[in-house]
């Protein structure tokens, strides 16, 4: 299963095997295998419809497969609910960001870190100094992401009052607040300005040598070959095609899959 | 005069008890985003926990019911809180599954429930003739005569501090932090690791507690219970505060409960001829619907609203 073009001692973060799912007679994803090694920046293409985010909901946990497993670090995660596999470092963003709308951007940042104590009944009646702590820790953490994310006037505002492309950031950031190993992110950079798109991909970066591995889906191609190492790009549900940006993007196929799309939508 | 303090310790009294059960309903609904429309359930589960504990052995008088504890009184406001809760997380386990409306339905179902057993199950409530002469929280503190009013009013006094400042405690730390964002999205809660369920299930369990511990204080208060004590209207009048007050605002929970009771009692003092008295009756009814509808209109949030936590809050600079 070690048959791509990544460094064989590079450990595999993620793996999909032959995972389907089968709404019906409908084959929303349909024995996808891919593999995403540590540290890397793998991105998730193909035209509208073709099964990318129905995949992530699988990996996730968000939607339960009907074929296939998701291993994650070595260990079968395919039957763990959602909620236990973001513990288990596997985190996502969606590609509606609503986040918590009635709670203030600084509040969203701040749900998200793991195991805080003072979540706990107990924890949050004591108090103690331990979870004192933690909470100074985490808010300086989210204060320097809202920072570094061009957000931090906004921190007490309310997600549901932000523009789009603010409310994308703070989607990603909170889930930047979890810690994850990998970061599933569904169109990033959609409705955000280029200006911050370039700080994106900058900080994105940044993570990934930080020791994060990503999986991006998204359909602004520019942006994806600027991002990413490897690609693999799903049509009708199947990975037809995967390699590095500048292959992938002369690849028949992935044209077929593209123009072929467009073709038909214009005859249409 | 002292028949009119006397009155307004007796609202007082009730405004309290009814608090208690609001802010129970503000840690469901406006905090955690539960639908519960069976609160008078839990209420009289606890109101008959404290019956059944605290009620002198039966044999020993012309009582007609079959049990009766006799355990101190303390240990009923105890059994109630903790039958209620326990009530709640077997209500919850099937219910908790359900969503919005759905789980609306389903609370309120389970307090029906109650309802009927109270009124039908003789061998354990004693049916539709319940228990009276029940025993009163510290009602050896005065002497016999109607000061024991202000002695109670102490201890529901009491009671709505310890509670307020229990939940509001919990509201404004991390783990109100998480139910708040159960309340909002479910979906993203999960993507950050948080187990919904056992956050629904924690707010479920601790507001039937209150509820129960409520119920209690009421029966200790009245030192009589029957079936028909706990009709939908209690569920109602703690909705109806609620929204009047504030949903996510335990202030706004107790203020709500406030204007609603007082404006419900005072009213009774409108004179009128008789043949004008059921008509004045009914118009009560119609004053509590306008006033809801007017807060609606102006304050659809309630008078006091959420207050969100800002980045200095808890930790400070």
């Amino acid at each position: 299963m070690n048959g791509n073009t990544q460094d064989k001692k590079t450990r595999t973060m993620l793996e999909t095997r032959d995972v389907a799912l089968h709404f019906g007679g409908v084959k929303a994803v349909d024995g996808v295998s891919l593999e995403v090694p540590e540290g890397g920046i793998i991105g998730l293409i193909g035209p509208n419809g073709a099964g990318k985010t129905t995949l992530f909901n699988v990996v996730a946990g968000f939607l339960e497969s009907t074929g296939g497993s998701v291993i994650f670090d070595d260990e079968d995660i395919t039957d763990l609910p959602a909620w236990a596999r973001v513990r288990k470092g596997v985190a996502r963003t969606f590609q509606t960001p609503h986040g918590f709308p009635e709670l203030t951007v600084y509040e969203n940042l701040m749900v998200a870190p793991i195991d805080q104590e003072g979540e706990r009944i107990r924890g949050s009646l004591l108090w103690r100094r331990n979870a004192v702590e933690r909470e100074r820790r985490e808010r300086e953490r989210a204060l320097e992401l809202l920072e570094k994310l061009d957000l931090y006037e906004y921190r007490n505002t309310m997600v549901c009052n932000l523009a789009a492309g603010d409310a994308r950031v703070v989607e990603f950031a909170r889930q930047v607040m979890l810690n994850p190993q990998l970061l599933l992110l569904d169109e990033p950079a959609a409705g955000i300005n280029p200006q911050i798109s370039d700080s994106l991909v900058e900080l994105l970066r940044e993570l990934r040598d930080g020791g994060l591995t990503l999986l991006v889906i998204d359909h602004n191609l520019g942006f994806m070959m600027e991002l990413c190492d490897f690609m693999y790009v799903m049509s009708a549900g199947k990975v037809i095609a995967q390699g590095k940006p500048a292959e992938v993007a002369k690849d028949p196929n992935v044209i077929e899959a593209y123009l072929g799309a467009s073709h038909e939508s214009t005859r249409a | 005069m002292s028949s009119y303090l006397l009155f307004a310790v007796g609202i007082l009294i009730l405004i309290g008890i009814y608090a208690l059960l609001t802010m129970s309903l503000n840690l469901k609904f406006g905090v955690t985003g539960l639908i519960d429309l069976g609160l008078v359930g839990y209420f009289a589960v606890g109101a008959y926990t404290y019956a059944l504990f605290t009620a002198s052995p039966p044999g020993t008088g012309v009582e007609s019911y079959n049990i009766g504890l006799g355990l101190p009184l303390w240990v009923g406001f105890i059994a109630a809180a903790l039958a209620a809760g326990l009530f709640s997380f077997l209500v919850g386990l099937p219910a908790l599954r359900l969503r919005g409306e759905y789980l609306a339905i389903a609370t309120y179902a389970a307090a029906e429930v109650v309802k009927a057993v109270a009124s039908n199950e003789e061998w354990l409530t004693n049916g539709v003739v319940g228990y009276s002469g029940l025993p009163q929280p510290m009602r050896g503190a005065v002497e016999a005569g109607n000061s024991y009013q202000y002695v109670f009013l102490a201890i529901v006094v009491v009671s709505v501090v310890v509670v307020y400042w229990l939940l509001r405690r919990m509201q404004v730390r991390p783990f109100g932090r998480a139910l708040r964002a159960v309340r909002e999205s479910e979906e993203v809660a999960l993507s950050v690791g948080k187990n919904v369920a056992r956050y629904r299930m924690k707010a479920f369990v601790i507001g039937g507690m209150i509820a129960g511990f409520a119920g209690a204080l009421y029966i200790g208060y009245t030192t009589l219970i029957v079936p028909t004590m706990f009709a939908a209207e209690v569920t109602w009048t703690a909705w109806i505060a609620l929204v009047i007050g504030g949903s996510g605002n335990y202030r706004g929970a107790i203020l709500g409960t406030a204007i609603l009771l007082s404006a419900q009692e005072l009213t009774r003092f409108f004179q009128a001829s008789a043949d004008m008295a059921s008509l004045l009756a009914a118009s009560r009814f119609v004053a509590m619907g306008l006033l809801l509808v007017v807060i609606i209109r102006f304050r659809p949030r309630g008078i006091l609203t959420e207050k969100t936590e800002s980045d200095i809050a808890l930790v400070g600079d």
